[in-house]
This record gives structure tokens, sequence and C-alpha cells, in this order.
């Protein structure tokens, strides 16, 4: 009970500090707006922030789904030798250093549709942890399960199949739980990049216009909307860990 | 047929040097026949798992040979343990699962190439993931191989039928290690190795398994290569008890021990088994100190 009191009670106490202060130093609405104009905007301006939330979250979608698909896939390659993990590991990690914001640029140029260049950049900005973590799952296997399945002659698919991807599981899942922030992270960056000159619709636009426009109570709620994504994505994310790890694996266990 | 139809397991000069240059086995001779029930004893790291993981195949000797008659053609000719059981020398490895009929489809795992090998592990070494009836048919699925009734056999004969749908989380360590043992039945084996399998559990637990694997034994005449450090397991379970000395492994000493000696609690407070315990702890001292001074 208190882990769902605590948390609500400190953000209850933050909003009524900040409300005080915005009131009480007459805090002009075009530089800090108070709790209640951002709840204003918020419901004034909603058919405009969910249509932007949901092009946000469209990109942010596929560009999960595609740093699923191309991580996974990847630390597939990089289980078969070490030879090759150490060959590759070093780009897979440039690729994880190299700042979003300096290479969206160029993938916009680049790729022909907006949509295609945002979901890249975004799925690049969340691929890392998917291949980190299903990389070290698929090595991290019980000596002892591997030494029974040799015992009983089991080929390289069925030690794959039947043991190697049970065990890497749990460890894809925490990549998949800090890979749906990353996703939405590079997406507002990389709709940051396009600017306004591009997409005319994410959040990303939406906060920049309100920026323009000094229409500080619209930028806030934009941006209460884009947390809320996160915190929605992670939530999806948990959740569907929790499904499949109930009733085996103790980080599930445990919470549950 | 000659005596060596009936031989398991022979080992000749297999010794074991790791890559690290540790030299952990000096060159084994040893001969196990079928249905005897064989136990390793010595001092931790004087190579008992090294041994029992080459004869399992899973460990390359330096040098030397490793042998298994675990084949189909291997058949036993040892007298059954009590006159009751109908079961002659020609049958070959009648599985004696319990409920289990004349024309059972056990017979017919030879012939698929099935590896009849299984191995206990220290640990249970279940997969968290599977239940337990899933656990215990995993070296069927592998070798696909229907599992039939096996397996609902295989966990009776453990005491654990009502567990099938159990998750291993869900059990105590002596049920985990019952599981590990079903599993290793489930093939039917013709050679058991157990590396210790008991050594994380508690003494009553220990003991209830011990006399249990004894009677599983007996009844389906195995041939057991047991692992242990523990003196009273030695002596509880085994037909014969090889002392190793300490690192590099050899065969220091052997006991042979009266197979006919029923083996129960009463055998626990005999005399009979104090004289036993005591002559191997003797050979224990003697083989560590023959090291020592060598
Ligand atoms: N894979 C390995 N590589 C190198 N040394 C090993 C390996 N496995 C075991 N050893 C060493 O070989 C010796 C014998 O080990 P082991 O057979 O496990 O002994 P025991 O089972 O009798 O305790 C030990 O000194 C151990 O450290
Ligand atoms: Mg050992």
């Amino acid at each position: 009970m208190a882990r769902i009191l605590a948390p609500i009670l400190v953000g209850i106490i933050a909003l009524a500090v900040w409300h005080a202060l915005v009131t009480l130093n007459d805090v002009p609405v075009y530089l800090v707006p108070s709790p209640l104009n951002v709840a204003e905007a918020l419901v004034q301006d909603r058919a405009l922030l969910v249509g932007a939330l949901l092009v946000t979250l469209k990109v942010a979608l596929l560009a999960l789904a595609l740093a699923l698909v191309t991580g996974v896939l990847i630390a597939f390659v990089f289980v078969q030798s070490r030879l090759v993990e150490r060959s590759l590991l070093p780009y897979a990690i440039l690729l994880q250093v190299t700042p979003i914001v300096s290479i969206a640029p160029l993938i916009i140029i680049w790729a022909k549709n907006l949509t295609l260049a945002l979901v890249l950049c975004a799925a690049m900005a969340a691929l890392f942890p998917i291949i980190a973590n299903t990389t070290q799952g698929l090595r991290s296997v019980d000596p002892g399960l591997l030494d029974l399945f040799r015992l009983h002659d089991a080929s390289r698919w069925q030690t794959l199949v039947r043991l190697r991807i049970p065990s890497a599981l749990p460890y894809f899942f925490a990549g998949l739980k800090v890979s749906s922030g990353l996703a939405l992270i590079g997406t507002v960056v990389a709709e940051f990049v396009a600017g306004t000159g591009g997409s005319r619709s994410g959040l990303a636009y939406q906060i920049l216009m309100a920026g323009i426009n000094l229409n500080m109570p619209r930028l806030f709620a934009a941006l209460f909307v884009i947390t809320l994504a996160g915190v929605a994505l992670y939530a999806l994310a948990s959740w569907i860990a929790r499904l499949s790890l109930r009733g085996w694996h103790e980080s599930e266990v445990a919470s549950a | 047929m000659g005596d060596c139809d009936r031989i398991a397991v022979r080992l000749c000069g297999a010794g074991k040097t790791y890559p690290d240059g540790l030299k952990a086995l000096e060159p084994i001779h040893l001969t196990v026949q079928a249905g005897e029930f064989v136990t390793l004893i010595g001092p931790s790291g004087c190579g008992k798992s090294t041994l029992l993981r080459m004869v399992a195949g899973l460990s390359a000797p330096a040098g030397g040979t490793v042998e298994l008659w675990t084949t189909q053609s291997l058949t036993l000719e040892r007298e059954p343990e009590s006159g009751s059981k109908a079961d002659t020398g020609e049958k070959p490895w009648v599985p004696a699962f319990a409920g289990t009929t004349e024309g059972s489809s056990f017979r017919r795992m030879p012939e698929s190439g099935a590896s009849r090998t299984a191995f206990v592990f220290q640990q249970p070494t279940l997969m968290p993931w599977a239940s337990v009836a899933r656990n215990v048919r995993l070296p069927l699925d592998l070798a696909g191989m229907n599992a039939g009734t096996r397996v609902d056999e295989a966990l009776d004969l453990v005491g654990l039928a009502d567990f099938a749908n159990a998750y291993p989380r869900q059990l105590s360590g002596g049920m985990q290690m019952r599981v590990s043992i079903a599993r290793a039945l489930v093939i039917e084996p013709r050679l058991l190795l157990m590396d210790e399998p008991f050594g994380a559990l508690d003494e009553i637990t220990r003991n209830r398994l011990d006399h249990d694997v004894r009677e599983l034994w007996a009844r389906h005449r195995l041939t057991v290569l047991f692992v242990t450090h523990s003196i009273y397991e030695a002596v509880f379970l085994s037909t014969r008890v090889l002392v190793m000395s300490p690192r590099p492994g050899r065969i220091a000493g052997e006991l042979r021990l009266d197979p006919a000696q029923p083996r129960d609690e009463a055998f626990r407070q005999s005399a009979r088994f104090a004289d036993w315990c005591n002559r191997l702890s003797t050979m224990l001292a003697s083989a560590a100190h023959g090291n020592a001074s060598a």
C-alpha cells in the first residue's frame, strides 16, 4: 500500500508547492503556468494532444518492434561464436554511444519517408539494450543443464529452443523494459530534429509550436502527455514480462 | 555368454589433465560389472566429478580409454534380489517400473538409439520454466520418443505422482532432487551416475533418499556409480567402495561390502555398519597420508 501511496503523496505535495510558488509570486502564465493552467490546457487541447500522442506512439511502437527483431537477430549471431561477437560488438557500442540528435538529420535527409526516418532513429536508440541483454541471456545458461542436454545428445537446435531461449527470456525482458523508454525518447528527439518543417503532427511538434507561441500551458500539457506515454510503455513491457515469466522466474515471483 | 558381457564400464588408463595444466586424475584402471553399486569416496578436489564426467562422455580423457556397455547387447544375468520376482536371466533388462506390465514399450527404447546413461548432478538442475512433468520427460523429448505413461511411472517411483504439474520452485530441495532422479529413471538407464546427489540436503532427507536409491537399484538392477564424501552414505549404499587419494586422484583402495546384507534402518544401527565405517575411515586416512608422504 505504501508503495503506491507514498509516491502519490509526494506528487500531490510537489504540485501544491508549485501552485503556491506560482500564485504567491505572481509569475506570469507565459513563463511558468500553474498546475491548474496545465490541467485546463489538457482538457481544452485534448483532441490536439491525443492526435499528436497517437502519431508519436505509433512511431515509438514501430521503432520498438524494429529494435526487438533486429536486436534479437543480432544477439543470435553474437552467440554463434566469440569471434563474431568480438568483431561486431564495438560497432554495436559505437551505435549506442552516438547521440541520436547527431545522426537524426542525416537519416532524415537520406530516408525519403519521414515516418520511416523517425522510426529508424528511434529504433537505433532502443537497439542496444536488446542486443546486450539478449546476448547475455543466451550465454548465461545453467552449465549443469547444458551438460544434461549434451548427455542426451541434444542437437544445437534443441539446445537453442529448449534451453537457451527460455534461459534468455528474463534478460530479454529486462532489455525490453529499458528499450521501451528509449524508443519513446528517440522518437521525440527525432521529431524535434525534423522540426516544424517536418511532420506537423507529433508531440515534439506541439511542444515546438507551443514554445514559439509562448503557449506555456499547452507546452507543459504536451510534456505531461509524453511522460505519461513513457510510463505507459514501461508498464506495458513490464506487464508482458510478468505474463511470460509468471510462475517460474524469481524476479516476477517475488513481486507477484 | 562370457564374463565380458557383464561389464558395464571399463576405464583403461583414463586420466585427466585440464587445459590449464592441472593434473586432476592419474590414469585410472577400473572395471564396473553390470548390477554393481560402486561408490567413489575421497577428499574434495581429488577428481571424483572428473571421473564421473569422463564416464558420462562429458569430458574427454587425456589418454586411455573409457568404454561403456550400455547398449542393448548388454544382458543381465544377476540373480533376482527376492525369490518372488519371476524375472530370469534371459530377459534383457526388463524395466521393473511399478505397474508396468509385460510387453511394455520400455523395451523398444534401445532401438531408438537413445542414450541409456543417466546422470544425477549435485544440484537438481531442473528447468525452472518447465513443470515437474516436463522436466522429467526432457530426455524422452530430446530423443524424439513418445513419453506414454513413463513420466507418471517415474514420478510414482520417487513418490511425486501428485506434483506432476508443480513448478520446481514450489518444491523443497529434497523433492527437487527426487524430480532429478525421476528424470534419470525415465529413460530406464543402464548406467546411473550420481555425483554427490544429496550433499546439499539435511541428514534426515539424505538418509531417506539413500534408502530410496538403494531400493531402486535393487528393484531395477541398475548399475550405479555414485560419488560421495560421506563414509556413512558409502557404506549404506554400496556393494563396492573405491577410496581415492588426494589430487591427482587415483584409486588408492577398495572395500567390498557384502551385497546380501539388507540395507535398512536396522543396518545403520548394527555393529557391522560401524565396523565397515571404521575400515573405510582407516582406508581414507591412509590414502590421504600415503599421498602426502609420496
Ligand atoms: N573444467 C576445469 N578446468 C580446470 N580445472 C578443473 C576443472 N574441473 C575441475 N578442475 C579441477 O580438477 C580437480 C578435481 O576436480 P573435481 O573432479 O571436481 O573434484 P571432486 O569432484 O573430487 O571434488 C580440482 O582441483 C578442480 O579444481
Ligand atoms: Mg565433485
